[in-house]
């Protein structure tokens, strides 16, 4: 498995190409753009992109997929019927399906967003979005949705094993045992002490 | 990316060692086994996909070499020298260096996460988009080093020197903090507190 990591400017947002080198299939994460660098990446290896997965519909996760539908024809998969016009399949959580010969499982965590979404590839690669970053959660619009994404990103990520990689949709990557000790947000009073930046425009 | 094999011997839930069928810790009955497996690793210069977790590493020069998807996790590595070294999508999480280091190292990408630094040395290095949360430091320098969009939140360091560091789009929200320099340093532009967390 190639994983390639792309920092767009963009809203500072990470894109990730997933290629399967035995099949000569790739999978897209949350396409900020489609960068001339990320063509050649698919081009080099001829790889046939078979799927895009959608974290969740902010601009700066999905504007690359104009570009890239005019090129290619994978399917997109997110938890929205349609995204900047496109047909998606639509994923709930608890989904497992496979795509460019990889397991996927999907896992819902509203809070950032109401259609959040993180994908379990190969059982080892998470695609966090924004529901999770490197030693914080994601943002939400109140301190009550804050606790509550927190809540749920124990039930749900942190019961994943410890070596789990994670891969956000912004700043460094991260594993399961690295949030567990280490991230922020679960720091008593969190939630109240960044009162100030919530807004309903997230 | 690596993949993790578990390791041969029934029971054992640690991964394989880098082409090996055992973990390390399995491995290290067999000395000269682990010798020989070293061996074949610095032999090569770009180091693609391996799992080394586990594993404890005195006295090895990696110095210029090229690390790329590999697994590093709870390593203990002494006395070690990862000069002009580069990292990329590599993930050495709750893993301990003592006197290693990593100057002019060239790291993108990478999870440092809940490990310890004792008399480690980052001078002049790339640190871009590479997570030290959660880790312990202690005697250690970054200076000169760039440190754009990286994150140090919940660290413990104690006399640390970040002068002359570039920490644009750094989060640098430590613990701990005793006798940390700063001289230098855009610390201004860092994200420094929870206010300022996501604008």
């Amino acid at each position: 498995m190639k994983i390639y990591q792309h920092y767009s400017i963009f809203g500072f947002s990470n894109s990730y190409i997933i290629g399967n080198e035995d099949l000569g299939k790739a999978l897209v994460v949350d396409p900020a753009e489609l960068t001339p660098t990320m063509i050649e990446k698919i081009e080099q290896h001829h790889f046939d992109l078979r799927g895009i997965l959608i974290t969740h519909n902010h601009t700066h996760h999905i504007n690359g997929l104009s570009t890239i539908m005019k090129i290619y024809s994978p399917t997109i998969y997110a938890s929205n019927a349609k995204l900047l016009g496109f047909q998606c399949r639509k994923v709930k959580d608890g989904d497992i399906f496979r795509e460019a010969g990889y397991e996927i499982n999907a896992i819902a965590v509203p809070g950032h967003s109401q259609d959040s979404i993180v994908y379990l590839l190969a059982g080892l690669f998470l695609f966090t979005g924004d529901v999770l970053h490197a030693g914080l959660i994601g943002k939400t619009s109140s301190a009550f949705n804050t606790n509550a994404l927190a809540a749920r990103i124990q039930q749900k990520l942190f019961s994943l094993p410890d070596n789990t990689v994670i891969f956000p949709g912004h700043g460094p990557p991260s594993t399961i045992v690295t949030e567990k000790n280490a991230n922020i947000s679960y720091q008593e009073g969190f939630a109240e002490h960044i009162r100030s930046n919530y807004d309903f425009f997230v | 990316m690596f993949k993790i094999t578990p390791c041969g011997v029934e029971g054992c839930d640690r991964p394989a060692f880098s082409l090996e069928s055992l973990c390390y810790h399995h491995l290290e009955e067999d000395p000269e086994r682990i010798q020989k497996s070293l061996q074949e690793l610095q032999a090569q210069n770009i180091i693609l996909n391996r799992v080394f977790d586990d594993a404890s590493f005195i006295g090895l020069d990696f110095s210029r070499y090229r690390f790329v998807g590999c697994s590093f996790r709870n390593a203990k590595i002494q006395h070690s020298m990862f000069t002009g070294a580069s990292f990329h999508l590599c993930f050495l999480d709750r893993s301990s260096f003592i006197s290693c280091d990593f100057s002019g190292a060239d790291v993108d990408f990478c999870s440092f996460g809940s490990s310890s630094f004792m008399d480690c040395s980052f001078e002049n290095s790339e640190l871009i988009q590479t997570s030290f949360n959660g880790s312990i430091f202690v005697d250690c320098t970054f200076s000169g080093s760039n440190l754009y969009n990286s994150r140090f939140l919940l660290c413990d360091l104690n006399t640390v020197n970040f002068e002359n560091c570039d920490f644009k789009r750094a989060f640098y929200i430590p613990s701990k903090e005793i006798d940390v320099t700063f001289s230098g340093s855009n610390i201004a532009e860092a994200v420094r507190d929870l206010e300022h967390l996501y604008l």
